[in-house]
């Protein structure tokens, strides 16, 4: 009669130490952090080849105190004239409460070719603010372009 | 601990024996390390800016489009302007002086490819500085041949 093996554990030594150098080296390069990008350019100069139609040029100014919206209609848009709307960051002022709404409403509705957007922020406005109103009307305006007023 | 050892462990026969080491519950501790490597795993991104995002550097919160990569990574924290990870200069009350900035645009100028053209740049800027400080470096940049910016924010909720 054969006797009966005893039960061989498996070592788990090895494995065990392998993971204990692995998580150490693991926990160094992982983020807690989900980190993303907003896209945007700066101006440059380029030269025209003249055959190019004038496209429609939504520009917002950003301020302390309010943010000024102006649409100048591009070659397509025959017979409009430029626009301009102004909206007061009161307390009660929100990005996505005010300034989307008429965006989609008034420039988007009429313009729904307008794909680029200027922002001109105020020099001493806080980063954060710029990148709030970027984060906003960036899928109305998926080509967004951001520079200062010229001082 | 196998069933041998209870099973030795309470054995009521009266005769004393010498205590045998217990052996180390592995099994268990294997689980969770299996569960912390596999999450750390998952986590695990590979030229992924936050990784390395400095000091003194709060980074705006938004709802971002895509990823951050870039040709280079430029970072402007309270105190300090890097490209690549490299010091460039210090930034002193949220402002970079000219000749900080004449130092970055050459540097940033050398490493212009010309056959492979403008690649779009990280730019990791801290959400307090004013727009001002930020503009001065995109300028920079933009002269030195890297106009496109992936702006890198920190995820809504993230």
């Amino acid at each position: 009669m054969r006797k009966a093996q005893p039960e061989a554990d498996i070592n788990l030594l090895p494995i065990m130490n392998l993971f204990v150098v692995l998580i150490p080296f693991l926990l160094m390069g992982i983020s807690f952090l989900q980190v993303g990008s907003l896209d945007g350019s700066t101006p440059v100069m380029a030269g025209g080849t003249g055959a190019q139609k004038q496209p429609t040029v939504v520009t917002v100014q950003i301020a302390d105190t309010a943010l000024q919206i102006q649409v100048e209609p591009g070659e397509e848009a025959e017979g409009a004239t430029s626009q301009t709307w102004t909206v007061a960051k009161d307390d009660t002022f929100s990005v996505e409460g005010a300034l989307v709404p008429l965006m989609q409403a008034e420039v988007k509705a009429r313009y729904p070719d307008a794909n680029s957007l200027v922002l001109i922020p105020q020099p001493t406005l806080p980063y954060a603010q710029v990148i709030e109103v970027m984060s906003g009307l960036r899928p109305l305006f998926p080509q967004m372009t951001v520079t200062t007023a010229a001082r | 601990m196998s069933s041998k050892d209870l099973e030795w462990a309470f054995r009521g026969d009266g005769r004393r024996r010498r205590a045998r080491p217990a052996p180390l519950p592995l099994t268990s501790m294997m689980d969770m390390l299996t569960i912390i490597l596999i999450f750390l795993l998952l986590n695990l991104r590979q030229d992924y800016a936050a990784n390395k995002v400095a000091q003194h550097l709060d980074l705006p919160t938004a709802v971002p489009g895509a990823e951050p990569i870039g040709a280079h990574r430029i970072s402007i924290s309270r105190t300090q302007l890097e490209l690549d990870d490299v010091p460039m200069g210090q930034v002193i009350d949220g402002q970079i002086t000219d000749d900080v900035l004449g130092v970055f645009r050459e540097v940033l100028l050398d490493s212009f490819d010309e056959e492979q053209g403008p690649a779009p740049v990280v730019l990791l800027a801290d959400q307090s500085l004013p727009y001002e400080t930020v503009d001065r470096v995109v300028r920079a940049a933009g002269e030195a041949g890297f106009p496109d910016f992936n702006f890198a924010v920190v995820k809504e909720g993230g």
